[in-house]
C-alpha cells in the first residue's frame, strides 16, 4: 500500500506538471471559490466577536412607573433577581437619573430646569449574564419585565444587535451559498482536467492495462492529482486571505495597539484546516468524479 | 506453457484472421512465428496475452483457459507477461529509465529492486549510457532494444515480441533475435514474431501461418 501511495503521489505531481494550465486553472478556480467562501466567513467571524463583546457590557434599563413606593420598588428588585439572567442590578433612583444627566449634559442643565419638575424616572440596570445575550432571549427577558407591575418600560440596545445578528446571519448565507456555487464549479472544472489528464495518458493507460495494472492503480494517481490541486488551490486561498487581512488591518489601523482590544482576529487554526480538508475533498471528488466516468471497465 | 486449441479468430470481415490454429509451446521453448502481413501473427500473440478472445477454440497459458479468467486473474498473469509491440508503446515524456521502471513499480518493486533491475534490463540491450534520455532522444534501433529491456525487466515466464527487428538493420537483427533466444535460457518462453523467415537464428522452432492457418510447423535448420 505504501508503495502504491509513493507512486500515485509521484504520477500525481508529474500529472499536474504536465496538465500545466488546466492544472492552473482548476487550481486558482478553487483558491477563488475558498477565498469568497473564507472572506465572507471572516467578516462573519470577526462580527460575531464583536457582537459578543458588546454583548458582554448589554445592560437593560428597567423604567418605573411615578411614585412607586418603596415597598413596591422592593418588590420589584426581589423579581427581577430571581431572573436568571440577571447577574446584577442596580437602582437608580429619579434623583440620582438627574445628577446623571446633568453630569451627561454639563452644557444643556437648563433643558430640564424650566420644566420645574424632575421627569426622568427612576430605574434598575439590569446585567444581563453572558448565556442570555443572544437577541432572542433578551428580547424574552425585556418582554418578561414588562409585563411586572409598577414596569414603564425596558430599553436595551435591541436594534443594533439584532441588525448585526441579521447581517452576520445574510453574510453567513451569502457566503456558503456564493461559495457553495463555485465550489460546485469547482467539482466540475477539477473533474474536467482529470478528464483531459486522462486523454492525455490514454496510451499510457493502455500500456499499464496490458502490463497487468489494475484499475485501482491506474485511477488513484489521477484522484490524488485532484486532492493535491484541491489542497494547493485552498492553501493558496488562505494565503491571499491572510494576507489580504494583514493589509487591511494595518490600512485601516485596526491594530490590537491601535483599537485598544484584541482587534479584529483570523479565522481560527481549526477553521484552516477545515478550509484545506475541504479543498482535498472537493478536488478529490472532482477526480473521482472524472476517473469513475472516464476509466474503468 | 501455452495451448491452443482449434482456435479461430474473426473481427467480422470476410476473411477471419485466425483458422483452426492448433499449437501447443513448451516451458522454455523459442517458437518463431512468420509469415507476411495479414497472415495472423499479431492477432496470435494478442490473443496469448488476453487482449482478445478467440471466436472459437480455447487458449491456455499455464493450464489456464484464458476467456474464462477475471479480470484480477488475468491482470495477475500479465504481470508474467513480457510484451515488445509492434509499435513499441515507449512513453515519449519519460526517460529511458523511467519507461524500462514502470514495470517495476506495476509490480510493487522497492526502489532498491527497481535501481537494480531496470540497470540489468539496460545493461542487457547497452543502452546504460542512455538511461536519462527520452525515446525521441534515441535512435530507431535503440527504441527498439529498449522496448526489448522493457519487455525483460521483470523476467517473465513468457516473452512475446512483435516484429521486434522491423527498424532494424541486418546486424542488430541478428543481435537482438539472438538476444531474445537467450532469454530462453533462464526458463522464459519467447514468442517472436517475424516477417523475416530468414533472419531467426539457431535451430529453433518456426512456425509459418498465412492466411490465419499454420501451414508449417518445423525446427529451423541452423541460421
Amino acid at each position: 500500500m505504501p508503495l502504491l501511495v509513493k507512486h500515485s503521489l509521484r504520477e500525481a505531481l508529474r500529472g499536474i506538471r504536465r496538465s500545466g494550465w488546466a492544472s492552473g486553472a482548476s487550481i486558482a478556480t478553487i483558491a477563488a471559490s475558498f477565498l469568497v467562501i473564507g472572506a465572507f466567513l471572516l467578516v462573519s467571524y470577526n462580527l460575531s466577536l464583536l457582537i459578543s463583546r458588546w454583548s458582554r457590557e448589554v445592560q437593560l434599563t428597567v423604567f418605573l412607573k411615578e411614585g412607586l413606593r418603596s415597598g413596591q420598588v422592593s418588590s420589584l428588585r426581589e423579581q427581577i433577581s430571581k431572573e436568571e439572567a440577571v447577574r446584577s442590578l442596580s437602582y437608580i433612583s429619579k434623583e440620582q437619573a438627574l445628577l446623571e444627566f446633568k453630569r451627561d449634559m454639563r452644557n444643556q442643565e437648563g433643558l430640564l430646569e424650566g420644566l420645574g419638575y424632575n421627569p426622568l424616572p427612576a430605574s434598575f440596570q439590569i446585567q444581563v449574564r453572558e448565556r442570555f445575550q443572544s437577541p432572542e432571549q433578551l428580547q424574552e427577558l425585556a418582554h418578561r419585565l414588562r409585563q411586572l407591575p409598577g414596569v414603564e418600560d425596558v430599553l436595551y440596545g435591541q436594534e443594533w444587535i439584532e441588525r448585526l445578528s441579521l447581517i452576520r446571519k445574510l453574510l453567513r448565507w451569502g457566503g456558503f451559498s456564493l461559495g457553495g456555487l463555485l465550489l460546485f464549479a469547482s467539482i466540475l472544472i477539477v473533474a474536467n482536467t482529470i478528464r483531459l489528464a486522462i486523454c492525455r495518458f490514454e496510451e499510457e493507460i493502455g500500456l499499464m492495462r496490458l502490463a497487468g495494472a489494475t484499475w485501482g492503480v491506474i485511477r488513484t494517481p489521477f484522484v490524488f492529482q485532484g486532492i493535491l490541486q484541491g489542497l494547493i488551490g485552498s492553501a493558496l486561498s488562505l494565503l491571499v486571505l491572510f494576507l489580504s487581512f494583514r493589509l487591511i488591518q494595518w490600512q485601516l489601523h485596526l491594530l490590537p495597539s491601535a483599537v485598544g482590544y484584541e482587534g479584529p482576529q483570523f479565522l481560527r487554526i481549526s477553521h484552516q484546516a477545515l478550509a484545506l480538508l475541504a479543498g482535498g475533498l472537493i478536488g478529490g471528488g472532482g477526480g473521482l468524479l472524472s476517473v469513475r466516468r472516464f476509466l474503468g471497465p | 506453457m501455452i495451448q491452443m486449441i482449434h482456435v479461430s479468430k474473426s473481427f467480422g470481415g470476410d476473411t477471419p484472421a485466425l483458422v483452426d490454429v492448433n499449437l501447443h509451446v513448451g516451458k522454455g521453448e523459442v517458437v518463431f512465428l512468420t509469415g507476411p502481413t495479414g497472415a495472423g501473427k499479431t492477432t496470435l500473440l494478442r490473443l496469448l496475452y488476453g487482449d482478445e478472445i478467440p471466436t472459437a477454440g480455447q487458449v491456455l497459458v499455464e493450464g489456464k483457459n484464458l476467456a474464462r479468467l477475471s479480470d484480477a486473474e488475468l491482470l495477475s498473469l500479465r504481470k508474467r507477461i513480457g510484451i515488445v509491440f509492434e509499435d513499441l508503446r515507449l512513453l515519449r515524456d519519460r526517460s529511458a529509465y523511467e519507461n524500462v521502471a514502470l514495470i517495476c513499480r506495476l509490480l510493487g518493486h522497492s526502489v532498491n529492486e527497481e535501481r537494480r533491475a531496470v540497470a540489468q534490463a539496460l545493461a542487457l540491450v547497452d543502452l546504460t549510457s542512455k538511461a536519462h534520455l527520452p525515446p525521441s532522444s534515441l535512435s530507431g534501433g535503440e527504441r527498439q532494444r529498449l522496448a526489448i529491456a522493457r519487455a525483460l525487466v521483470h523476467e517473465p515466464l513468457l516473452l512475446l515480441a512483435d516484429e521486434p527487428t522491423c527498424h532494424l538493420d541486418c546486424e542488430q537483427s541478428r543481435w537482438v533475435l539472438e538476444l531474445l533466444e537467450g532469454t530462453c535460457l533462464r526458463g522464459t518462453t519467447v514468442i517472436v514474431a517475424t516477417q523475416d523467415e530468414n533472419s531467426t537464428p539457431g535451430r529453433n522452432r518456426q512456425i509459418r501461418l498465412r492466411g490465419g492457418r499454420i501451414v508449417e510447423d518445423r525446427i529451423a535448420a541452423s541460421g
